[in-house]
């Protein structure tokens, strides 16, 4: 059965937000006084975050002509300025779009120029995978923050572990908020850290934070107990090798031990061992630059998309790859199960969501029954059908995918979209086999924008959606099961909580659904 | 634990065997890609290519010549490589003075690696002149016998660059047998470090070139006048090479490109052994047959190789083998003994622990060494001093009087021995706590007060500034070292930490939780040696240090992330463990994850 984008519990009326979701009923607030707190505590002490653009400084070499008033100008004038300032293309590009001071000759002949020059640069890019790609305006194609540049919060990332985050702000600084320390927060900059694109926290450590930018790779040292604000570039290691930059996404392995990092302009993706400061070149032929890295939570495969339609599975044990291939575009966003048997993945230019099923390790055959026939020979499949949809109020869900993300346990899934000022929760089910149901819709405030999306590690009452709006504000949304049963386990939460999932899987899916509470504990077994 | 001796002694041949087998492929293979890269470089590169006759080429390039070539070619390696395999198999041993380690580069086995290496030089140089249409003869026979400068310089040239590689590998090169991160097929990892080789050995092609320009400027007339007196031949005027040769692009590009496939040749031989032998082995945890050998006992194997492959088979076993993992957790038929676990946490912890202690000692001569001399400056002082009434005992050396003693690290307090060890490496102090015994004493003693002066004297000698620098103790060689053989301890505590984590799902019978406490202390202990080791990186981005200081970051990483790993699984129950307050304390920072 293939999930669509219909079905979703109603949005809420005009002037209100989503503020969470407690035993599957989303709970709705107006703006200004919208927050979780009176439906759960269960992020009480988490850090508000607000990052306007009058508390952002602008980054360095970022295009400052948006803080400048427009004036009407001739075309050729305008012409000529974007020339000089942004290069042909897009002069080109402005002179070919239509307007009403300019002729359909030069239309004409700006759009016969650019499809020339399309040509010219296919050839090239068939025989030089990489060679149009170097250069910083590439890292928009690459990064799942794409085209958001102007958006003053560009990634998040939870902190594996304990209640902490990170979040690339647009001047290229990194701000790590704790729950433990509510008024301090570090500030991660460095001339080396331009153009961020990625974070990752090393799992089993408390400090490390890689940064990935078009320098390379900065691993950063965090460290709990210091109290300097601005650590110093001596905090941290630089990682790089020539040509492999700009960094489009980086990932630690589940054990903490390696770090792997792509680059749209390089075909290699390079495997570190950070701290004896060496890494392995991964290549093979075809494909051109490698734009998105995913590696399995069991750590036997890794996903490496490419900037074209292909994208490898690669098999950690003795890194020999699978090579698969999308109907059109690139693989924009991927993320696995808890399990690591189903991989989903989105392209750039469909607007579904596929799904690919390998084959359980031994880990897991020792628990379950599974057939023997090769899942994965039979081809990626449609799971969510995302044809564009209104919902109400004016409002459409749908479209290609801009990011997805999976919550650790395997419940809940979110997507954002390109067009769409939604955010689509959909419910997961593993067992007996993959299940996607609709589940809710967050919306923020007028005029809001999501921007980038990230689940909370250790979150053990549900799952914490966590979402950067286009106006700076971080949103906590909280989906919450068993609060009103076990209230303890959502009181106090704080660092020492320990991340179980034998106690809240089992225990969320009793109370949230009772029908599935045997398809949760089953997945449990399995994972 | 260990089998009666015929058990024994065939688990130390199986062993043998497993290491002998990887070596012979890595020298066949060498021999192979060798054979490969001389004819791919020689057939289209280097010839002289007549383009109206093709056939031409395969003629040349596959003449007598070149199989004499080859078959040489195949016997240096064989050779080479059974001279290098000692290098992979034992551990070379902690050298503490430059001057040791000079010398070490001239044992006899260095010195018929030397010879080897100068021969192949001259033989490259000879097969690659070849193919480019010159005859390497340094006599020519046109008009009488005459020696031929020219091809004088360029033997010449090969036999250095190949006595230089072989030194500069003994004496500046650290030689350690580094695993891989990730094991990939062998097929790639050599199709990759070949790359990187050929761009490297031209770069280092550079230096030994320059040199050995330099010592014929200067020694290049001695050389050509003594060769041709001892020889009773004339110069051939024709051939004669200027006082500005090096300024001739073709030789020097020429002499570069022999010297760059001198290095390429013998860097080929390294990377197929270090691919041959790194390649992970599956070990049984437990077997049926006495004579197989199990992964406890390649984990307390003699050899250091087969304890590497060890360790990293438990790695791989405690991070992604579960079968093996219920193996290892399962207990004895008959008698229900958890001996796999047992012998396995013992033999990981004894490594562990000896490490740590190991480590400690190094401390200790290290701040020892930092905190200023305790002998006096000169032999008289010395002499003067033990004759002093007030030094009586080691702790009145370290009052206030003795600014340098002020600033002593406290670390070495903490070491239980303090008297011992103070006295011990100071013959002065030892001197003076030797004063307090009876008179008596003193007659028996004279030989042996004689020989402390000797001792001084020769203390004197070797703190001159020239002589301490090739005499003088390198007070962080012993640590350096023992880092530099650590990386299968890193996976060894990785190793137990997911282990004791992954006992909690699949330890049915509880093996694991007696030695939980054992395995924190020992994690604990380690960590702590670590962190006061006074070894750091001072420009940490700028560039990467060196091995030694990667390699402690790399350990103390381990050790950190498996506390982690730890604290995580077992966060709820560490109350229940019997551990000390101190550790408590430690962990308590890792349960609320506060340490960096």
């Amino acid at each position: 059965m293939v999930a669509t984008c219909l079905g979703f519990s109603p949005l809420p009326p005009e002037g209100h937000v989503s503020v969470c979701e407690i035993d599957g009923k989303v709970c709705h607030k107006p703006f200004e006084s919208a927050s979780p707190i009176e439906f759960t505590s269960t992020v009480s002490g988490y850090p508000s975050i607000s990052l306007s653009h009058d508390a952002v400084h602008m980054a360095a070499g970022e295009d400052a002509r948006h803080v400048f008033l427009h004036v009407e100008e001739k075309l050729l004038k305008r012409i000529m300025s974007t020339w000089y300032e942004q290069g042909a293309i897009e002069a080109l590009q402005l002179a070919s779009s239509p307007s009403d001071q300019s002729s359909a000759i030069l239309q004409w002949s700006a759009r016969l120029a650019l499809k020339t020059m399309h040509v010219m640069s296919l050839a090239v890019n068939t025989i030089f995978p990489t060679f149009g790609e170097r250069g910083q305006h590439t890292n928009s194609t690459g990064s799942q923050a794409q085209s958001l540049h102007r958006n003053p919060v560009r990634f998040v990332v939870w902190h594996p572990h304990c209640t902490k985050i990170a979040v690339a702000v647009s001047d290229d600084s990194v701000r790590v908020y704790a729950a433990a320390t509510p008024g301090f927060v570090p500030t991660l900059r460095s001339k080396l850290q331009r153009s961020v694109t990625c974070l990752a926290w090393r799992p089993h450590s408390a400090s490390e934070l890689a940064v990935g930018c078009h320098a390379g790779v900065l691993v950063w040292q965090v460290d709990p107990k210091s109290v300097v604000t601005r650590p110093s570039i001596t905090c941290a290691t630089v990682l790089k090798r020539p040509g492999h930059s700009p960094i489009t996404s980086i990932q630690w392995n589940s054990t903490g031990t390696l770090l792997v990092s792509a680059a749209s302009s390089d075909s290699s993706m390079y495997i570190w061992d950070v701290d004896l400061q060496e890494s392995v070149p991964l290549r093979r032929v075809g494909g051109g630059g490698v734009n998105l890295l995913s590696w399995s939570p069991d750590v036997h495969k890794l996903l490496a998309a490419t900037t074209s339609v292909t994208f490898r599975v690669w098999n950690t044990s003795n890194w020999v790859p699978e090579r698969w291939r999308v109907l059109s575009g690139y693989v924009r966003s991927a993320c696995w199960s808890p399990c690591s048997t189903i991989l989903l993945f989105t392209t750039s230019e469909e607007s579904v969501v596929y799904a690919l099923q390998f084959k359980p390790n031994c880990a897991q055959l020792d628990t379950m029954f599974y057939s023997d026939t090769p899942v994965s020979e039979q081809g990626a499949r449609v799971v969510i059908n995302l044809e564009p949809e209104e919902v109400g109020n004016g409002l459409r869900i749908g479209g290609p995918v801009m990011s997805m993300v999976w919550d650790k346990l395997g419940r809940h899934l979110a997507l954002i979209f390109e067009n769409s000022s939604l955010v689509a929760v959909y419910r997961t089910d593993l067992m007996p086999h993959l299940l996607i149901t609709p589940c809710c819709l967050v919306k923020g405030a007028s005029g809001e924008q999501p921007t980038a999306i990230a689940f909370q590690s250790n979150f053990d009452a549900g799952a914490c959606l966590t979402i950067a709006w286009s106006t700076g504000r971080i949103q906590y949304f909280p989906m919450v099961y068993q609060e009103l049963k076990n209230p303890s386990q959502s009181i106090g939460h704080n660092d020492s909580v320990q991340f179980r999932p034998d106690h809240s899987i089992f225990e969320s899916s009793r109370i949230h659904d009772g029908s599935l509470l045997q398809s949760f504990h089953d997945s449990f077994l399995s994972y | 634990m260990s089998g009666p001796p015929s058990e024994v002694s065939s688990k130390a041949k199986f062993a043998r065997e497993v290491f002998v087998s990887r070596i012979l492929r890595a020298v066949v293979w060498s021999i192979v890609l060798q054979c490969i890269i001389a004819v791919l470089l020689g057939t289209p590169l280097l010839m002289n290519i007549d383009i109206l006759h093709p056939l031409q080429w395969i003629k040349n390039a596959y003449s007598s010549g070149t199989w004499f070539y080859l078959i040489s070619l195949g016997v240096m390696t064989f050779a080479q490589g059974v001279l290098m395999s000692k290098d992979f198999l034992m551990e070379s041993p902690c050298i503490r003075t430059r001057f040791g380690t000079i010398c070490s580069a001239f044992q006899p086995r260095n010195l018929v690696m030397a010879f080897l290496n100068m021969v192949f030089g001259a033989m490259i140089v000879s097969y690659y002149s070849g193919l480019l249409g010159d005859k390497t003869k340094i006599f020519t026979e046109d008009s009488g016998k005459c020696l031929n400068e020219r091809n004088l310089y360029l033997i010449a040239c090969g036999i250095w660059v190949g006595l230089y590689t072989t030194f500069h590998r003994q004496i500046c090169e650290v030689r350690v047998v580094m695993f891989p991160m990730v094991q990939q097929l062998k097929y790639p990892q050599v199709k990759l470090k070949l790359g990187q080789l050929v761009m490297q050995s031209f770069k280092e092609a550079v230096l030994p070139y320059a040199y050995f320009c330099l010592l014929y400027w200067g020694w290049g007339g001695y050389l050509r006048e003594h060769l041709s007196g001892f020889l009773g031949v004339t110069t051939d005027e024709h051939s004669a090479i200027s006082v500005l040769f090096w300024m001739k692009p073709f030789l020097a590009i020429r002499c570069l490109l022999y010297s760059a496939i001198i290095i390429l040749s013998g860097r080929i031989v390294e990377v197929l052994f270090q691919v041959f032998l790194t390649e992970r082995c599956n070990f049984l945890i437990s077997s049926t047959a006495n004579d197989q050998l199990t992964l406890n006992d390649v984990l307390a194997s003699p050899f250091p190789f087969m304890q590497r492959l060890g360790y990293l088979d438990l790695l791989h076993v405690a991070e992604r083998d579960p079968i093996r993992q219920a193996e290892l957790f399962s207990l004895s038929l008959p008698g229900g003994h958890p001996h796999n676990w047992n012998r396995v946490v013992t033999e990981v912890l004894r490594a562990l622990e000896s490490f740590s202690s190991d480590l400690n000692v190094a401390i200790c001569d290290m701040n020892r060494a930092s905190n200023g001399p305790l002998l006096p400056s000169s032999p008289v002082k010395s002499v003067l001093a033990e004759s002093r009434p007030m030094l009586t005992s080691p702790m009145n050396q370290s009052s206030v009087t003795s600014p340098s003693l002020r600033l002593r690290n406290m670390s070495i307090i903490q070491s239980s021995d303090l008297n011992n060890s103070i006295a011990g490496s100071s013959p002065m102090l030892y001197a003076a706590a030797n004063n307090a015994a009876p008179k008596q004493k003193k007659d028996v003693d004279v030989v042996a007060a004689s020989k402390q002066q000797l001792i001084y004297v020769l203390q004197w000698i070797r703190r001159k500034p020239g002589i301490n620098l090739l005499f003088g103790e390198m007070e962080d060689a012993h640590a350096r070292h023992l880092l530099l053989h650590s990386q299968h301890l890193s996976w060894g505590v990785q190793a137990l930490a997911h282990l004791a984590a992954a006992s909690l799902k699949r330890d049915v019978y509880g093996v694991v939780q007696k030695d939980l406490p054992a395995i924190i202390k020992t994690l604990v202990q380690l960590k702590s040696a670590l962190e006061r080791l006074p070894l750091h990186s001072h420009k940490r981005t700028m560039r990467p240090g060196t091995l030694e200081i990667r390699m402690k970051a790399a350990l103390t990483s381990a050790v950190k992330r498996s506390l982690y790993i730890l604290c995580n699984a077992f966060g709820p129950y560490l109350s229940d463990l019997p551990l000390s307050e101190d550790l408590r304390q430690v962990l308590g920072n890792y349960i609320l994850y506060k340490e960096g």
